[in-house]
């Protein structure tokens, strides 16, 4: 195990295993896979190593950025295969941020993102507006509703988040079972019910509803076995947060899943305006009717630092 | 008064030659494809055959100028923007277009942003435009993702060509600009979006069922370039590969008819699983041009219009020309022909425009439509009145007729698969047709002539004829249900199921043939279309007999073009492959039907020779016996000229032997080594239908339907 490089006391260093098999009951002839799967840097993420694995060998493999700054990889394989496996390990230093100003007021801060000009007009005002996963028009009183019981426009921007991030934490029950990709916002709205995916959708509603840039990102959370027991390998699973742009502060992430703001035990893959933009893969195969199954095994591990003060 | 106006007043003082001159458009029209009658057929009438108003919208030169160079000016300005739009997004950083509307339209591809730029981002382009009752011409919709239009501009013009010399008179004839060069101004449109040389381009449609087939088909065969569906497209090694019979051939360029939301399903906002996945990734390595281009759609977006005039001011320096139509601005109407009645209307026109290396050529003419009563929005006018759009030239411009540079590829093996496989089906649907039009025919024709036929030898033959019908339409199914019924009454109920399925097959017969109607005479698509109208007739239960008697006629036609009108290419050997294995199958059927219990080597009774007598005429071999035996049918005579005399085109040996000529032209050596196994020995059902399996697996059974893969669920 290698010691990492931090710069604070709070940094920490972790070493990502993100398995993705997808297996067929028939054998397929062509496969053309799109992965986000490779941590992008970001202000408060170092990547010191990210590569990913296919099994078989892709006939084709090419690496983009794509508008938002991720990395994608695109592969394609044209020889009969039964099983698909995207093998993902990365290591990555955090350093997670302090936040100390509570930032100027919902209302304040919409009005500097819509008037955006430049570099900023193309990294903040995307996220300002509805993308296929995140209608707040389209969910109506039951989200106004919700949103003017927690947070009102006149509060600092950090302050809403906070509130907001809380409310979705308590209010509304983790259930694995109650929602797939594709489950609409209004279903959990009314529900109250979903998994971390519905979550960062619904925070990123309720935000854009206030006019402020909020976007969907995706990435891992570091678990804690229970005291006195090792970890199990492979029991994490991909997660996703929000995240708040904040003028003066740039952009605030949260997790309303776990309560957290600011993140700090979570390593950042891609963002998008929802998931859909970020999946960890997605696809088409070519080949005879068939079943898929699709297992995904994550490990999210600490490792040591030094500390280099 | 205008020369227009002069020419209206012209055709409005003969009304009944207007009448007549639309009813012959009809007819015309209506053969110009079969496209809409398999949707008709389907009972989908979505693309239902549209009207030609009589009376053209007639542009003198000068008014058309000032059009064209709209329209021209339109189409740089938008191809600035979207060069802008995915490139270095100026308008967007300066706050004209605002990120968050863009980031929001569906038709915005966030994925192209940052893409290597297309040569060109429009190659095509179409405007809808008004004339207001002030004369000046407002803009009612720009097309920049799959502009359509220009096939049907062609398919009225020819229609209207014919009137043009009649009303126009001699010494002003030739002043109507000619549309004929135009498919050429986009062949050059399309080459000049690649590097290749002698480039490979094909025309690729969402299929029949596309409201536009029509069109696709019409231009595909006017530009010669293959018509493609998702099917016949895989992405391989970052380029884009045709599927034909002689292996994978490279694509350069696509011509898209399909929407930029539908070409890749790899592709995040596509919502569909259509399209071909890879094919955008592909694009962004610089394997494959399509145009236009992916994301050029964005321009339609309602929502974002309003913003268009600012930005491409931005980017060019002035805003586009013509100014959009407002809600209750009045517009011109003219005179069009409604119910046979002279009226008047507004009509909306569609100009074309395309860009290629040598800048942009917008068409000299277009499509009208007119307006109907009730028609509030413009963009979608709901007459399906169609109005030939004719500019007047004068002397002082001479439209230029470009010679089409053909690329030189050889595309004898260039047949994509599909089609291949949609001649094949055909031709095994047309023989299974006429086996049971003919037989039914046969049948009933006997049983009218001589109705105690059906009780003659305790219903023996009409046992044997129900029978001889139920294998023509069921040859799949060998098992015989006794039913208790009287032989009278089941004969009769199975001459009705043959009807009904004949009814099925020929609307398979027709689907098949709509889709590869550029490997068939044009004559094919007049017959095809008789034939799609009968099944309604055969429902309709008149006269059966004579019905039949048509449905043969026009499978007989069908089968001397293909015959005689056909390029005897790969294709037309997987026809006729069919036609051979489904007619060999007819006949085998029938004798097993025909002749059971029938004795050999005496002489037949009235029921036993009654039913060799059907099973010969069933297989048009009657008259050929007779000529040769000059006695009554017997048995054995009868079974020589059906299975084993290679001079009889309808005989088992002769279908035998032309299988044999297909698989040796094919080149095929799994099919050459299938028949030499079989040779001398008199084919039986099980042998065909081994042979048809073969075929299936060797060259049509490769999957070629995405499937998405499953998304993992976060949390």
């Amino acid at each position: 195990m290698t010691a990492r490089a931090g710069r604070t006391e709070t940094a920490r260093a972790y070493r990502v295993r993100h398995e993705t098999r997808y297996h067929y009951s028939r054998p397929m002839t062509d496969g053309y896979t799109v992965a986000y799967l490779l941590p992008r840097p970001t202000p408060y993420q170092d990547v010191e190593r990210a590569e990913v694995a296919v099994e078989p060998v892709p006939d084709e493999r090419s690496e983009r950025v794509d508008p938002f700054g991720n990395r994608v990889l695109q592969i394609g394989v044209h020889r009969t295969h039964d099983e698909l496996a995207l093998i993902a390990e990365s290591e990555v230093v955090i350093e997670p941020p302090t936040v100390t100003d509570p930032g100027p007021s919902c209302l304040e801060a919409a009005a500097v993102a819509r008037h955006l000009r430049g570099g900023e007009a193309l990294t903040v005002r995307p996220f300002l507006g509805e993308s296929p996963y995140v209608r707040p028009a389209a969910l109506g009183e039951a989200l106004v509703a919700f949103r003017d019981e927690h947070v009102d426009p006149t509060m600092p921007v950090v302050e809403a988040a906070r509130r907001l991030c809380h409310a979705i934490y308590e209010q509304f029950t983790f259930d694995a079972g109650f929602t797939d990709v594709s489950t609409p916002l209004a279903k959990v709205l009314a529900g109250r019910r979903g998994v971390c995916q519905d979550f960062a959708h619904l925070a990123a509603a309720v935000l854009r509803s206030l006019g402020l840039a909020a976007r969907y990102v995706s990435g891992y959370l570091e678990t804690s076995p229970p005291p006195g027991q090792p970890r199990t390998l492979g029991a994490d699973v991909s997660h996703a947060w929000c995240s708040v742009w904040v003028p003066g502060l740039g952009w605030l992430d949260f997790d309303p899943t776990n309560d957290r703001l600011p993140v700090d035990r979570h390593v950042t893959v891609a963002w998008g305006r929802d998931y859909g933009d970020v999946s960890p893969a997605r696809g088409v195969v070519i080949g005879p009717p068939t079943r898929q199954r699709l297992t995904v095994a994550v490990d999210v591990e600490p490792l040591p630092l030094v500390d280099l003060r | 008064m205008s020369f227009a106006d002069d020419l209206l007043a012209r055709l409005l003082e003969d009304v009944d030659a207007l009448v007549r001159r639309q009813a012959e458009a009809d007819r015309l029209i209506a053969s110009s494809s079969a496209a809409h009658l398999v949707q008709e057929l389907a009972g989908q009438a979505r693309n239902r055959p549209w009207r030609l108003d009589p009376i053209p919208f007639v542009l003198e030169a000068d008014e058309f100028d000032r059009l064209a160079d709209a329209v021209a000016e339109r189409l740089r300005g938008f191809e600035e923007l979207l060069a802008d739009l995915y490139g270095p997004r100026r308008v967007v950083r300066d706050g004209v277009v605002p990120a968050e509307a863009l980031a929001s339209s569906s038709r915005y591809r966030l994925g192209s942003v940052g893409s290597p730029a297309p040569r060109r981002w429009l190659s095509t382009y179409a405007v809808d435009v008004v004339r207001l009752a002030d004369g000046t011409w407002r803009i009612v919709q720009d097309f920049t993702d799959t502009p359509t239009g220009v096939g049907y501009a062609l398919l009225d013009r020819l229609v209207m060509a014919r009137v043009a010399g009649e009303v126009l008179g001699d010494h002003r004839a030739g002043d109507l600009a000619s549309i004929s060069g135009f498919p050429a101004e986009i062949r050059h449109a399309l080459v000049a979006t690649t590097d290749a040389p002698s480039p490979r381009v094909v025309l690729f449609t969402g299929g029949v069922d596309d409201p536009a087939y029509v069109e696709h088909a019409a231009l595909a065969r006017q530009l010669g370039f293959n018509l493609v569906e998702r099917a016949d497209l895989v992405v391989r090694r970052s380029r884009l590969w045709l599927r034909t019979l002689g292996g994978l051939d490279p694509i350069d360029v696509v011509y898209r008819r399909v929407d930029d939301g539908a070409l890749d399903p790899v592709e995040v906002l596509a919502r569909s699983h259509g399209g071909v996945p890879g094919l955008l990734a592909a694009v962004g390595e610089g394997g494959v041009a399509v145009a236009n281009a992916h994301g050029a759609g964005v321009v339609e977006d309602e929502k974002l219009a309003g913003y268009w005039p600012d930005a491409v001011e931005a980017l060019v320096g002035h805003r586009p020309p013509l100014a959009r139509l407002v809600d209750g601005e009045e517009l011109d109407a003219r005179a069009v022909l409604h119910d046979g009645q002279p009226g008047r209307a507004a009509t909306v026109l569609r100009l074309h425009a395309v860009a290629g290396a040598d800048g942009i050529t917008v068409m000299t003419g277009g499509n009208g439509r007119v307006l109907g009563p009730g028609d509030d929005d413009p963009r979608h006018p709901r007459a399906h009145v169609a109005k030939d759009v004719w500019v007047m030239v004068g002397h002082h411009r001479t439209p230029v007729i470009v010679a089409p540079h053909l690329p030189q590829v050889d595309l004898a093996m260039s047949v994509p698969t599909r089609a291949a496989d949609a001649l094949y089906s055909m031709g095994r649907a047309s023989e299974r047709a006429e086996g049971i039009a003919r037989t039914a025919r046969v049948i009933a024709g006997r049983r009218q002539q001589d109705p105690s036929l059906v009780t003659l030898a305790d219903g023996r033959w009409a046992r044997r004829m129900a029978a001889a019908l139920r294998a023509t339409r069921e040859p799949d199914d060998h098992e015989v249900l006794a039913t208790g019924e009287r032989p009278a009454a089941e004969l009769h109920r199975e001459l009705a199921a043959a009807v009904r399925r004949l009814g099925e097959q020929i609307g398979v017969l027709v689907a098949e043939a709509a889709s590869v109607g550029e490997f068939m005479s044009g004559t094919s698509s007049r017959v095809l279309n008789r034939l799609a109208k009968l099944p309604r007739t055969l429902a309709a239960g008149r006269g059966p007999i004579d019905v039949l008697d048509d449905v043969l006629e026009q499978l007989a036609a069908l089968a001397g073009l293909w015959a005689e009108s056909t390029v005897r290419g790969p294709a037309w050997w997987f026809g006729d492959l069919g036609r051979r294995l489904e007619r060999g199958r007819v006949v085998l059927a029938l004798v097993d039907a025909c002749a059971v219990d029938v004795p050999a080597g005496v002489e037949p009774d009235a029921a036993d020779s009654a039913s060799l007598d059907v099973l010969l005429a069933s297989n048009e071999s009657l008259v050929a016996y007779r000529r040769r035996h000059r006695s009554d049918v017997e048995l054995g005579p009868a079974l020589e000229l059906l299975l084993d005399d290679e001079d009889n085109p309808r005989s088992m040996a002769s279908c035998w032997a032309r299988i044999g000529a297909a698989v040796e032209a094919l080149g095929w050596a799994d099919g050459r080594r299938f028949v030499a196994d079989h040779d001398g020995i008199r084919p039986s059902v099980a042998t065909l239908d081994e042979l048809a399996e073969l075929i299936d697996a060797t060259w049509f059974a490769t999957p070629v339907d995405p499937v998405a893969m499953r998304g993992e669920v976060i949390g």
